[in-house]
């Protein structure tokens, strides 16, 4: 059976190596990386099925930031990720957000949180600032909290990969 | 940080309560010269006196236009134009009062001390220096008519001729009688000073140590909420290492080590949840930013109670809901008030014995909609009825079932972030009744 490979990037080592075992008892070829920046090299290198993104590595965004270089990337661009995040997301409106996104411009207002668009995942996004601290806006394949990662992972590497 | 309740601002108020005062003054002012033309009082310019009774019922009539539309449009800046309206008041009422004196007596007339009211006043509503040039505007006034009369360039009516000779004749005395008017007006004007400074200054330092107090809260609640947050990232993992070993997936375990494994898994569950509810409510209580939306109050309580029908059936309690009203909408935020209502619905059940009834009601009373969730459960012991809804309260006799404590705290900050009360009424053993209360908006 062609196992489908799954790129798994976070920093905390444990918990990329307990769920390497999970998934890899659920049948899917596991691959790991502990930073955006190897892990985008991990990506070029095995092109997986899916990533499973950490938010929170070397920098605040670097889950984002890795995302958005996967997204430009020709061959990679195609790839279904699912972002984990520990840090609390926020689901708002896209009126509202826009609003932030003018506040923040404006520098009146300083993001502490992502904010998460839509409930359902067809239309998830988050705003979040990148590393010069402009506003970023980033569509997502898959939002997920790292502490219901028990729940909520698996059932979206299925809906995603299978 | 604090919001500035909206007061019908208290220098309008002041200005009101002046004209007010003054109508009072009019009123009298008339009465008492109707009373010395019939008793004939000699003396008095009855024309003078007239007319200034006329004119200042006429100015007052100005005032009250003026402080009427200055308060209808001035919103949240009313005490400059206000003070504007006092001041002009004040200065008017020692012209109006120096025109009266002249009119009746001048320096002979008692009612020289209604300047000292004047004097108070100002001490209280102005600065200071204000105050104190008020003051003096009045001592000013009233050297100038008692000066002007004595030089006869103004002609004095005399209401009293023994003090007309003592004053008129006696330098000594009219000096010592000015003298006095002097200290006794400036020193009316530095008690007011000072007691109002005083009162300022209290009230400044109230307000320091109220926001200083909302400060240090809303760091302590970010402290949770910070360390929670790190809490929940380490027990996500703890659990994930937990469920390999549970799993079996790297070699199998003893029956008697696969039970210790299934505890401590059930036990970060549990924490997992108690800390989830926190950060809830640590949330609930940071955000100040909401995304209401116009809800269906029906369409979620009918969510709330068919997700609790199995939890209920499994007990073989008996869950009801009854609508008395279907179109019944409210603003908010869904996610938060399907907590709240789960939470209640849910602590019902669960606290509720087997082959109980829980029963939830929905209904419409005014402008308010009243949600009530009534049990037949054990009930909340009356001694604990104060304290049900702090952080990790949990009854007395509920120490046999598991919960955080958290959950009807968490419910309250919901529903008071949505304007709406919770209340409840219970016996011990009989049921519990919670009613929650919130504004309904047009469907």
């Amino acid at each position: 059976m062609n196992e489908k490979k799954v790129l798994l990037v976070d920093d905390d080592k444990d918990f990329v190596a307990a769920q390497s075992v999970l998934l890899g008892h659920e049948g899917y070829q596991i691959f790991t990386a502990h930073s955006g920046e190897e892990g985008f090299k991990k990506a070029k290198e095995v092109k997986p099925d899916l990533i499973v993104l950490d938010v929170n590595m070397e920098t605040q965004n670097a889950g984002f930031n890795m995302n958005r270089k996967v997204r430009n990337e020709g061959d990679l661009k195609h790839i279904p990720i699912i972002m984990l995040t520990g840090i609390e997301t926020y689901p708002v409106t896209s009126q509202t957000l826009e609003m932030y996104n003018a506040m923040m411009a404006s520098g009146d207002f300083d993001l502490q949180e992502v904010l998460k668009v839509g409930n359902n995942n067809s239309n998830t996004g988050v705003q979040f600032k990148d590393d010069n601290g402009k506003p970023f806006y980033l569509s997502l394949d898959s939002f997920v909290s790292k502490a219901n990662s028990e729940t909520g992972l698996l059932p979206e590497i299925h809906r995603l990969i299978g | 940080m604090v919001k500035k309740v909206l007061f019908p601002d208290k220098y309008i108020v002041q200005a009101i309560r002046l004209i007010k005062i003054r109508w009072l003054v009019s009123i009298f002012l008339f009465i008492a010269l109707f009373f010395s033309l019939y008793f004939k009082v000699p003396g008095l310019h009855i024309p003078g006196l007239l007319t200034s009774a006329i004119f200042l019922a006429f100015l007052n009539a100005v005032y009250y236009v003026w402080i009427y539309r200055t308060g209808k449009k001035c919103g949240f800046s009313c005490e400059r134009p206000a003070k504007i309206n006092i001041v002009v008041q004040i200065v008017f009422d020692f012209l109006m009062l120096t025109t009266i004196l002249h009119f009746s007596g001048g320096i002979e007339n008692p009612g020289i001390v209604f300047y000292i009211f004047h004097m108070i006043l100002s001490g209280i509503y102005l600065k200071p220096r204000n105050a104190y040039l008020i003051t003096l505007l009045a001592v000013f006034f009233f050297l100038a008519l008692v000066f002007t009369e004595y030089t006869g360039m103004l002609p004095h009516y005399s209401i009293n001729k023994y003090i007309l000779d003592l004053t008129l004749h006696e330098p000594v005395y009219l000096f010592i009688s000015l003298g006095l008017f002097v200290i006794t007006s400036f020193l009316a004007a530095f008690i007011a000073v000072s007691l109002s400074e005083q009162l300022r200054v209290t009230q400044k330092l109230l307000e320091k140590s109220n926001q200083s107090l909302l400060e240090k809260d809303k760091i302590k609640d970010e402290f949770v909420q910070r360390v929670t947050h790190d809490i929940k990232g380490g027990l996500a993992v703890t659990h994930s290492c937990l469920t390999v070993v549970e799993k079996q997936i790297l070699g199998p375990l003893t029956p008697k080590n696969a039970e210790f494994v299934e505890k401590a898994l059930n036990r970060t569950n549990k924490l997992s949840d108690f800390i989830n509810e926190l950060l809830t409510l640590t949330k609930m209580r940071l955000a100040n930013r909401f995304d209401t939306s116009k809800l269906s109050v029906s369409e979620m309580i009918n969510n709330v109670v068919q997700n609790m029908q199995s939890d209920a059936e499994k007990k073989d309690i008996k869950l009801t809901l009854t609508l008395h009203n279907v179109t019944l909408y409210m603003n908010g935020i869904k996610v938060s008030i399907e907590e709240a209502l789960t939470n209640l619905v849910h602590n019902a059940v669960k606290y509720t014995p087997n082959e109980g009834e829980v029963r939830v009601s929905v209904k419409k009373n005014g402008e308010k909609i009243i949600i009530e969730v009534k049990d037949t459960g054990y009930g909340i012991p009356e001694s604990d009825h104060s304290k049900i809804f702090s952080d990790f309260f949990r009854a007395g006799n509920t120490k046999d079932i598991e919960g955080t404590g958290l959950g009807l705290s968490l419910v309250k900050a919901i529903i008071e972030r949505h304007k709406g009360t919770i209340n409840f009424t219970s016996k011990e053993n009989i049921g519990t009744t919670f009613t929650v209360i919130f504004d309904a908006i047009p469907a």
